[in-house]
């Protein structure tokens, strides 16, 4: 039977790939979504692991310990890339013609440490002496100090110890440094103000066997009641190499804590390892799961377009398979014989959709994302891919055997039935427009309910509450989708055949008025390319116009987490007075970070100038309780707290807050109450983040130096063109001038970073293909079942041109009425989905934002590939003959 | 003048040593070989002959539905090989009437809106269509079923349809392919009569290929088709 089979493909080449493209595109369209999801969950790990300075912590749990036998272990993992010393303690610091002498941290590290970790920005030769941070250097006595004398703070022990002063080093980056490295309060930081640092060979030699006798016996760290920095420590930073996690954030959380066990079985009971790489990681394997609900829920829509179009496409077929085995059956074959080479036909294409499909999401997702899209997913994942594409492809393969099979053996006079058009499709006789509007709007009617889309963000008891909720949320706009577009199509058509009934003797206006209204008389067929082509169109739109809302939230939530239209920060950790700044910034404002302590928590207040900070935001604060800025402005001590906040310390507007202000600074800690005037969802700049905000009169005397400066710049001037003329003004000596584009974001979650446009294009060149081959397949039918009615026209003396006139009408009218249909019901969809982005970021994101642009763009490809595919229909119309159409029965 | 013109011009139809293959190689067949016809005004003239004698092919070349190999097909004088495109299907509304066996109606258009089609493919007004819709249904007797769809009417009553739509124009020829085949043996007369009063009444030129010798008994002559050539012999007069 397989010859004859072969025989066909021969015969008949271009039915078998029309037969296999109706296979391979449900599997393109799922093939790429996966593809692409697996691509941007898998960027996912590298993205939450940017901001670990320090993957992994070895803490000695005594000071006796022997860290460089230690190193040699963990040196020998395989995965570790780099293992640095690490050595730090309290000290006093003292200079020549210095005044006094200064508390400060000590911290001993090697020179390769600095060029591991450039977070520590250092000038000068460190085994040449010490480097002394800003805190120290700008202390009366300092600034031009050769050597300074180092003590242990707190012991009668001498430690004697005159370093020359070998340079700088600034530690404003060196979050980790300052991070308690356990304890319930892991991970708080401990803003140390002066900070020396010193050669580890020298700390080892001179300084370590004095902690020794200082801090014997089980070291800080061990204790889990430690709420401040260890007053001595001794730790190896371990760099993991960024290869050995596995791509996929989830197996890359329970990796890195099997990784941590690794370690710590290196030098059993002699360290505690601190992994840093777990929680990001384990936030980002919670947003790689909603990613994928989100990209699959934006992608199935198409997949089930796409499916539905296949089956079109297989019923068109079916007509011309009937007259083969009408053929064949005149040969003398058997229905048996007939339905085994259907089947083996089906199998021949459905194998080469399947191949055919999985090129194309290969080809076109690596075209989408510029890059090879099977490089990093894992094999595993890739196999599982291809099994759900081909599943998908044996499904619609399985399906469109069905019309093959029945047509082997149905009547001509029931083919007649369809092309008279007097047929309902199945979904207008199942009522599935009505069914599945009531299933959405019930699903979003019960979300709405229960304010699934109100849980915050960062209420970390309701995350996974929060994330399941949207699973349901965003099956609303699917089965919304099918019932708003399905239904569209259904009054049209009660519209059209009311006008166009038979039931009253009216001469035809025109030949395309006549057209008109012999399409309402039969409109299934059109019907079933407009339904085809409007769903398409809709999931093409609501996939850009989310990608678009997305794109805005994005921009909008940078643009608070920013601030401004410019950033002055001042380029070295020693104060220096704002320079004089051009005439196209017209305000600046100072921003202040003042370390706190509220209860046994450190928390990060925000001292802002309330008289100048209205004119330098570029977005305005969001209160969600009491006032904002002018409560700043009459209460000297009124503070405003953020919502997390407010919420971990059960705290109202009107509440007394105390605070501890520089708690790690012996000379300037006091304590202030603060008298809670609102409560914040957003206060710009939201990175740095800052639990509360004060006005700057709420510091005590002395007032450190501001940390940056918001600047607005004038209308019109673009921010990096006033960034660009301050750079060749020379600001930048003494400050980095920034524009939002250059805020490396500390805060900002995995979900909030995914590049949705790749998804957008692939999906919107799906939805245009898919409308045209609807209007592709339309043609198909017409030239099919009404070659015999164009014979007829040929008879009565129709022109080609009055010929095509009806056709070219309704691959119109399916075309046109696709996306008129197709665009407002996208932008309905997308209003309801993007809601759930009210997840992700920290302002509420804009009811939608519709990208006019790309939605003339998608409307635009829709007509092009529509116009194309039926161009190809009417030349086929054109060209039959009329003779033989005439003796068919 | 020459006088094979001036025969073109009298007679209705004039078709002279036409002939036309189909198929190519081992499979070429030659469906008319050599055949001279003329139909006169007013004449009826039915084709008969076994299948796959070149009946139908004979009629289609008439109709300038298909090109012949060789000779040539004139209608009232025109030769349809100096037609081409547009002009030659504005001749065929204008000059032929086609009356074929089975689902020649238009399915979604109603019964005026058949016989309107070709009126209104040919632009005539509005008014002067409705008038000459009336005209023709009322003389196949279907004036009350204008606004029928062709599967509300019987068989009969469809092919009376397509009869109305050929006339309609008042065609210099009208060529039915079996316009009785699927029709019993009254429908098929009353049918038969419609052309044959056409031909009378306006010197409409009629030919009728059919196997029905009932059909062709109504004709004023009958032509016999074998292999693609006319024989001679059964050329005859009906009733002679």
């Amino acid at each position: 039977m397989w010859w004859l089979v072969a025989r066909s493909a021969r015969s008949a080449p271009r039915r078998l790939l029309l037969a296999a493209i109706a296979v391979a595109f449900p599997v393109a369209v799922l093939g790429s979504t996966l593809l692409f999801v697996e691509h941007s969950v898998h960027g996912m790990t590298r993205h939450a692991l940017t901001p670990v300075q320090v993957d992994m912590r070895a803490l000695a749990t005594t000071l006796n310990l022997d860290m460089a036998k230690v190193n040699q272990r963990l040196d020998g993992v395989a995965g570790v890339r780099y293992v640095d010393s690490y050595g730090a303690a309290d000290v006093v610091v003292g200079a020549v013609g210095a005044p006094t002498r200064l508390s400060a941290r000590l911290v001993a590290v090697d020179d390769s440490y600095l060029k591991h970790h450039p977070w520590v920005r250092a000038t000068g030769d460190l085994r040449a002496g010490v480097l002394l941070n800003g805190g120290v250097t700008a202390s009366p006595g300092f600034s031009t100090a050769k050597t300074v004398s180092i003590e242990l703070r707190g012991s009668d022990r001498p430690l004697g110890l005159q370093l020359p002063v070998a340079g700088k080093v600034d530690v404003r980056q060196a979050t980790t440094w300052f991070a308690i490295p356990a304890g319930d309060v892991q991970g708080d930081i401990a803003v140390t103000p002066r900070v020396v640092v010193v050669d580890y060979a020298t700390f080892e030699a001179k300084i370590l066997p004095l902690l020794r006798q200082e801090f014997g016996g089980p070291a800080a760290v061990t204790n889990p009641g430690l709420s401040e920095l260890p007053a001595a420590s001794l730790e190896s930073h371990v760099t993991i190499a960024r290869s050995a996690f596995p791509s996929d954030p989830a197996k890359a959380a329970a990796w890195s804590s099997s990784f941590r066990r690794l370690l710590e079985r290196q030098a059993p009971g002699d360290i505690i390892v601190a992994d840093n790489a777990v929680e990001p990681l384990t936030e980002a394997a919670g947003d790689a799961t909603s990613a994928k609900v989100i990209f699959l829920l934006l992608g199935i829509p198409g997949v089930l377009v796409a499916a539905a179009l296949g089956l079109a496409a297989a019923s068109a077929l079916a007509d011309a398979q009937r007259r083969e085995d009408a053929l064949l059956r005149l040969r003398g074959a058997t229905d048996t014989q007939l339905a085994r080479l259907a089947m083996e036909q089906g199998l021949l294409a459905g194998v080469v959709g399947n191949v055919l499909g999985l090129g194309v999401a290969v080809a076109g997702t690596s075209l989408v994302v510029g890059a090879r899209v099977w490089a990093g997913i894992p094999a595993g994942r890739l196999l599982v891919i291809v099994a759900v594409s081909v599943l998908a492809g044996a499904v619609t393969t399985a399906a469109r055997l069905v019309p093959l099979r029945s047509s082997a053996k149905s009547a001509l006079a029931a083919e007649r039935r369809h092309v008279t058009g007097k047929w309902t499709p199945l979904w207008q006789r199942a009522r599935l427009d009505i069914v599945a509007l009531v299933v959405g709007l019930a699903i979003l009617g019960i979300n709405i309910a229960s304010g699934g889309l109100r849980l915050p963000l960062l209420d970390t008891d309701h995350q996974s509450q929060t994330l399941t909720l949207s699973f349901f949320v965003l099956l609303a706009p699917v089965a919304i989708w099918i019932g708003a577009v399905l239904l569209t199509v259904r009054v049209w058509l009660m519209l059209l055949s009311r006008r166009t009934a038979p039931d009253r003797s009216r001469p035809l206006a025109s030949w395309p008025s006549a057209a008109v209204r012999w399409l309402g008389r039969r409109p299934a067929r059109t019907a079933v390319a407009l339904s085809l082509g409007a769903l398409a169109v809709a999931f093409g739109t609501m996939v850009v116009t989310f990608a678009a809302t997305y794109a805005d939230a994005k921009a909008a939530d940078s643009a608070a987490a920013f601030g401004a239209d410019l950033r002055l920060e001042p380029a070295t950790d020693r104060p220096a007075p704002l320079p004089k700044l051009n005439a196209d910034v017209i305000a600046t404002s100072p921003i202040r970070y003042v370390p706190s302590r509220a209860g046994s928590d450190r928390k990060t207040i925000a001292a802002i100038d309330p008289a100048s900070y209205p004119g330098t935001a570029t977005t305005p604060p969001q209160i969600l309780a009491g006032q904002g800025l002018s409560a700043l402005t009459k209460d000297r001590y009124a503070v405003i707290v953020s919502e997390e906040l407010a919420k971990d310390f059960e705290i109202k507007v009107g509440d007394t807050l105390p605070v501890t202000i520089f708690p790690d600074d012996l000379d300037l800690s006091q304590k202030l109450k603060l008298h809670v005037s609102g409560v914040f969802r957003s206060f710009p700049p939201d990175d740095p983040f800052s639990e509360l905000v004060i006005g700057v009169a709420a510091v005590p005397e002395p007032v450190p130096a501001p940390d940056m400066y918001l600047a607005r710049t004038a209308p019109g001037a673009k921010p990096t063109d006033v960034k660009a003329a301050l750079r060749s003004a020379g600001v930048e000596s003494t400050f980095t001038v920034m524009t939002v584009k250059d805020l490396p974001r500390q805060r900002q979650r995995s979900l909030a970073a995914l590049n949705l446009d790749g998804l957008s294009r692939i999906e919107a060149i799906a939805a245009a293909l898919i409308a045209a081959i609807g209007v592709g397949v339309l043609g198909a039918f017409l030239v099919l079942e009404r070659r015999r009615e164009f014979a007829v026209l040929r008879t009565i003396g129709a022109t080609t041109r009055q010929l095509l006139t009806p056709p070219a009408i309704e691959g119109t009218v399916a075309a046109v009425g696709s996306i008129l249909i197709g665009i407002p019901v996208g932008i309905g969809l997308a209003v309801i989905a993007v809601r759930v982005l009210g997840l992700f970021f920290t302002l509420p994101p804009p009811v939608v934002s519709v990208p006019g642009a790309s939605l003339i763009g998608l409307a635009a490809g829709v007509l092009v590939a529509s116009m194309i595919a039926l161009a190809t229909v009417l030349r086929r119309v054109s060209r039959l003959d009329v003779s033989p159409l005439l003796r068919e029965p | 003048m020459d006088s094979s013109s001036t025969r073109a011009e009298q007679a209705g139809v004039l078709a002279s040593g036409i002939s036309r293959t189909h198929g190519s190689g081992a499979r070429r067949v030659r469906s008319l070989d050599d055949v001279s016809l003329s139909v006169e005004p007013g004449e009826v003239v039915a084709v008969m002959g076994p299948s796959g004698s070149g009946k139908t092919t004979l009629l289609h070349l008439l109709g300038g539905l298909d090109r012949a190999d060789s000779g040539r097909v004139c209608i009232r004088g025109v030769d349809w090989q100096s037609l081409s495109g547009d002009d030659r299907a504005q001749f065929r509304r204008r000059m032929c009437g086609f009356v074929v066996q089975g689902f020649s109606l238009l399915s979604q258009a109603t019964v005026a809106e058949n016989v309107e089609t070709p009126l209104l493919l040919d632009g005539v007004g509005a008014a002067a269509r409705e008038l000459r819709v009336a005209t023709a249904l009322e003389r196949v007797g279907l004036a009350d079923h204008a606004v029928k769809l062709p599967d509300q009417l019987s068989g009969g009553q469809q092919q009376r349809v397509a009869v109305a739509r050929a006339l309609v124009m008042e065609p210099a020829v009208v060529l039915g392919d079996e316009p009785t085949g699927s029709l019993d043996s009254k429908t098929a007369r009353d049918v038969v009569n419609l052309l044959v009063a056409a031909a009378r009444e306006h010197g409409t030129c009629v030919v009728l290929v059919t196997h029905d010798p009932r059909v062709a008994g109504h004709a004023d002559r009958v032509l016999e088709l074998r292999s693609g050539r006319i024989e001679p012999a059964a050329s005859s007069r009906a009733g002679t």
